[in-house]
């Protein structure tokens, strides 16, 4: 009985969470044509458009959020420091209202590769600090032995890698993007699909730094965004990052932030704005 | 119009005789065809009369003359759907153009040929995607072969000889080549290694850039990245009920190959009209 309880429990908050708001954002336009034949119940409730092939309905379902995703679409438009946070982690600057900078998102499952040159301890941390990734929807990461199989590459460089064009001594070694680079292949719609990022090993004079180093790239990749000195000592995009074996609540937040729906419009700092004033009406029961 | 056309037929005149005896039943047709058909088709001497239908001229002729070609009725299709179809398949001449450039599509078996330097698996989980097209429209016969010159579809990497100059860039990409009936007939796909790095990326891109040199598409901001004719990436791209559906329309007997949009258009203002309003087949012609 108990053990029913439980379970009774499980699937009550699991189908709470995944019911449909009717709140749509109207950051999500494509559409998506699928047989009638292949919906449930439910779903044929939230039919938005339709035509008829030979033998066959195909329908566009309307892209409301979810009951989850409006609770944490709640939790970050109305919280006036994540926000803050996370425009600075994306367009720099907290008071950008800028049209052309455009958020960039994976819509991949992101499969990272290790090089053989990488040292197996380095890469065992790297993992062990990902993993609570997990709980961030909408981005998903997975580690492969196999190259073949990965859209992520991460391996040592034979070239020099320079950041900072004459400027370079003006860096130090510990700052995140020195002695490293990443190169990120994007769509037409700034959703990324594959990266590389190159370490030049030979010429890191501290080697301790290279899984700090491979961490902050890595971080910095999964939303294109920015490192600044304004940032909390705790966060990979510090430039003053202190290395830490556990990843800090506030960049995951800004993760979840970031994903919280994979969004198939243009995001820019003006159209993030917006959706600050939406929350006003819509979380007002929060 | 060219070698294609459309044929409209009409039974105007029916008469009928039954005889309560044998059930003999005798049928009386006259043949009427609008003023474009019979200047291309007949003589001035072959008109025997005329009648105006819906603001349009028809011509009263003595016999049919069919357009050579098998004939095949019209297909109709939701308007929603032509909508999405003339997206895709029409290029523009230039941004502001009111019409476009012409559809293109394949005629000629296609033959693929691999260079060497592309790899086994991603021929193979390519091969599979090709299959299943194959399989699916009937108009399209896709092979691999292994000698070059029985090919008329390269797929190359830039690792090996670079059979076709135009495509130089860093990104991997297509070019076809296509004659005077806006048959595509040579066409070629390079993949941009440092880009697609692994065998996984390799085969996802040429599926994704052979789709696309299936008809010249203009990839859509309007649908889901998981469509082929969707212009954004999704490793979960497959063949859905609408690319099955539009790719099929494509492939069709049931409409006029190689015509513009405003073409396209008008053939379809007209066949609806005439569905509309009578008791008629329309033909479709294709040579």
């Amino acid at each position: 009985m108990f053990k029913f309880l439980i379970l009774f429990t499980v699937l009550s908050f699991t189908i709470s969470t995944m019911a449909q708001t009717g709140v749509d954002l109207g950051l999500n336009k494509k559409k998506k044509f699928i047989s009638i034949k292949s919906l449930n119940k439910a779903e044929k409730e939230r039919i938005e458009d339709f035509f008829i092939t030979d033998n066959d309905t195909l329908v566009n379902l309307k892209n409301d959020l979810t009951e989850a995703e409006l609770k944490l679409f709640c939790e970050c438009y109305t919280n006036d420091t994540i926000i803050k946070k996370y425009k600075e982690a994306v367009f720099q600057y907290s008071w950008s209202r800028n049209k052309k900078l455009k958020i960039r998102q994976w819509n991949a499952e992101i499969k990272v590769y290790f090089d053989s040159a990488i040292p197996k301890d380095v890469k065992k941390e790297f993992i062990a600090f990902y993993k609570p990734l997990n709980e961030v929807k909408n981005l998903k990461i997975d580690f492969v032995k196999n190259k073949d199989a990965s859209n992520y590459v991460i391996k040592t460089s034979d070239t020099i890698i320079s950041q900072f064009g004459a400027d370079e001594s003006d860096y130090k070694e510990t700052h995140p993007l020195k002695r490293i680079s990443y190169n990120i292949a994007t769509d037409n719609t700034y959703k990324f699909y594959s990266a590389i990022t190159l370490i030049d090993l030979n010429r890191l004079e501290d080697k301790s730094l290279l899984l700090q180093k491979l961490k902050q790239v890595f971080f910095i990749s999964l939303g294109q965004f920015v490192v600044n000195e304004r940032a909390d000592e705790t966060s990979l995009l510090s430039t003053r990052y202190k290395n830490s074996s556990t990843i800090s609540k506030m960049d995951i937040t800004l993760l979840k932030m970031h994903y919280l729906k994979i969004f198939d419009q243009a995001i820019s700092a003006y159209v993030i704005n917006e959706l600050v004033k939406k929350s006003k009406t819509l979380c007002t029961d929060e | 119009m060219n070698k294609t056309s459309i044929f409209l037929l009409f039974y105007l005149l029916f008469f009928l005789n039954v005889f309560s005896q044998n059930r003999q039943i005798s049928v009386h047709k006259d043949y009427y065809v609008p003023k474009t058909s019979f200047k291309e088709k007949y003589k001035p001497i072959d008109s025997i009369g005329y009648l105006i239908r819906d603001g349009d001229t028809l011509i009263k002729v003595p016999t049919l003359i069919q357009p050579k070609g098998t004939p095949v009725p019209y297909e109709y299709k939701d308007s929603t759907f032509l909508e999405y179809y003339k997206k895709i398949a029409f290029n523009p001449i230039h941004k502001d153009s009111s019409d476009t450039k012409p559809m293109k599509y394949w005629k000629a078996p296609i033959k693929i040929y691999f260079s060497e330097t592309i790899n086994n698996k991603v021929i193979r989980d390519f091969m599979k995607f090709t299959k299943l097209l194959d399989s699916k429209i009937d108009s399209l016969s896709i092979s691999r072969v292994k000698e070059l010159n029985e090919a008329n579809y390269i797929i190359y990497d830039d690792n090996s000889f670079q059979y076709e100059a135009k495509l130089n860039s860093d990104r991997s990409d297509y070019w076809i080549y296509w004659n005077n009936k806006n048959q595509i007939n040579k066409s070629f796909i390079r993949i941009v290694n440092q880009r697609e790095f692994s065998n996984k990326l390799a085969a996802e891109k040429m599926k994704d850039l052979f789709f696309s040199t299936l008809g010249w598409f203009r990839k859509t901001y309007e649908l889901g990245c998981d469509s082929y004719f969707s212009n954004c990436y999704s490793e979960n791209k497959y063949l859905s009920e609408f690319d099955e559906a539009l790719l099929k329309y494509h492939y069709s007997y049931g409409i006029c190959k190689g015509t513009t949009r405003t073409f396209f258009e008008e053939q379809h203002r007209t066949s609806k009209k005439i569905l509309e309003n009578h008791h008629t087949k329309i033909l479709i012609y294709q040579n």
